[in-house]
């Protein structure tokens, strides 16, 4: 089945789009370009008119919130609890004090110290959120930053409007979070595994097929900078407010939904030695990568090889 | 043909049956709209409205944006949604997305 590919850029990283009616290639990107512009509205925590901007600079009130930002909202509350708060999303304050205080491209790649001190976020529970009134108030202090989730979620909703406008099959990935949905090509998706997801498309490259759903990546190897001597990176760990330090280096996961994979794989990056016996318990297929570069396969992930 | 007029015990007989009768009448026409809208309830689907469904429950994601109608099967649950394994693939072809760290 001939298979029709846009690339781009959104949400500050690469962007591609796969549809398998050609024919209706064009329709499909006007959808996936309607999400996206929605999110970004919403949820971009580098662009001062951004709603979620607004909402950072309005602590201590109730706040109304569009359908779109309290989806977005929703789903890093319901990644929190799922994770039982490895990923959760007051670590605002946390990643600005590593030094990523704005979009990634503008952050410098060295610097001088910056002042780090182990604490814990505020966490999720602090978030007072009404999902019937639509509203949310953040006690003082607290910053939301959706950027755990709100790819992941955009890469599913525009999956989402891809398959209504273009029907067929359709792919999404946005900076390597991958949704999939409709009917896939023959024989399934394939989703080249690495830890960058900017790498080229390569014959010989380790990957998987896969015909619906969600992949996605998390990584310690890239947005990283140094401050100081330090290497740090974008994975705040709750805990302590730091980047996370365990010995995983990049996860990747399988899910119903990019969400879902997403959610898994960047808690298994916090949960560090814990995360294999909690992705298996789970039942999401995961491939862990150590800071040696050893592979662990969990809950079914393949080996790497031929076809089977 | 003549008519006899109604002794008083005879009309005020009258009046309370005809009020039995209409009270008994809207009792089983309050029952029936009670059977009909159970029935209806149970067979026709709803749909809440668009702001609604994205905010409905916090621990739902099932949501919908406000201009573009999207919306997501990131259904919720109080477990990640699982799927089946990814399958490996041959290493010759080439692959129609990557994933890894942005």
């Amino acid at each position: 089945m001939a298979v029709e590919a846009v690339d781009g850029r959104a949400l500050g990283c690469a962007a591609r789009l796969v549809v398998t009616d050609p024919r209706a290639v064009r329709l499909a990107e006007i959808a996936v370009a309607g999400v996206l512009r929605e999110i970004d509205d919403a949820c971009s925590r580098f662009r001062p008119d951004s709603e979620l901007s607004r909402l950072n600079a309005s602590p201590e009130r109730d706040v109304a919130l569009s359908p779109t930002l309290a989806a977005a909202l929703g789903v890093a509350l319901r990644a929190a609890r799922l994770s039982d708060g490895a990923v959760d999303p007051t670590v605002g304050s946390a990643v600005i004090a590593a030094g990523y205080d704005r979009d990634f491209a503008l952050v410098a790649p060295d610097g001088g110290a910056v002042p780090l001190a182990a604490r814990p976020v505020p966490g999720w529970r602090t978030i007072a959120f009404d999902p019937g009134r639509r509203t949310v108030r953040l006690p003082a202090g607290v910053r939301v930053d959706l950027g755990a989730t709100a790819k992941a979620l955009a890469a599913d909703l525009a999956a989402d409007a891809a398959l209504r406008a273009a029907g067929g099959g359709v792919l999404v990935s946005l900076g390597g979070d991958v949704a999939m949905r409709g009917e896939a090509p023959a024989g399934g998706w394939r989703v080249q595994v690495g830890e960058d997801s900017t790498a080229p498309l390569a014959a010989g490259a380790e990957a998987v097929r896969a015909a619906a759903g969600g992949v996605a990546t998390s990584s310690t190897t890239v947005r990283r900078w140094r401050r100081g001597g330090a290497t740090l990176h974008h994975l705040i760990d709750p805990r302590t407010g730091l980047p996370a330090g365990g010995p995983w280096r990049t996860v990747t996961t399988a899910a119903a939904t990019c969400v879902d994979a997403n959610v898994a794989a960047t808690a298994a990056i916090v949960m560090g030695a814990a995360a294999p016996a909690w992705l298996a318990a789970a039942g999401v297929p995961a491939r862990l990568v150590d800071r040696a570069g050893r592979v662990v396969r969990v809950a079914g992930w393949p080996e790497a090889g031929a076809d089977r | 043909m003549g008519m006899t007029p109604p002794t008083p015990n005879a009309r005020d007989g009258a009046l309370r049956r005809l009020r039995g009768l209409t009270i008994g009448v809207a009792g089983t026409a309050l029952g029936a709209v009670a059977v009909f809208a159970a029935v209806a309830a149970a067979t026709i689907p709803g749909h809440a409205s668009t702001a609604a469904q994205a905010t409905a429950d916090s621990s739902s994601t099932t949501t919908t944006t406000s201009s573009s109608s999207t919306s997501s099967s990131t259904d919720s649950g109080s477990d990640l949604q699982t799927t089946t394994a990814p399958q490996a693939s041959s290493p010759s072809g080439v692959s129609h997305a990557a994933t890894g760290g942005s």
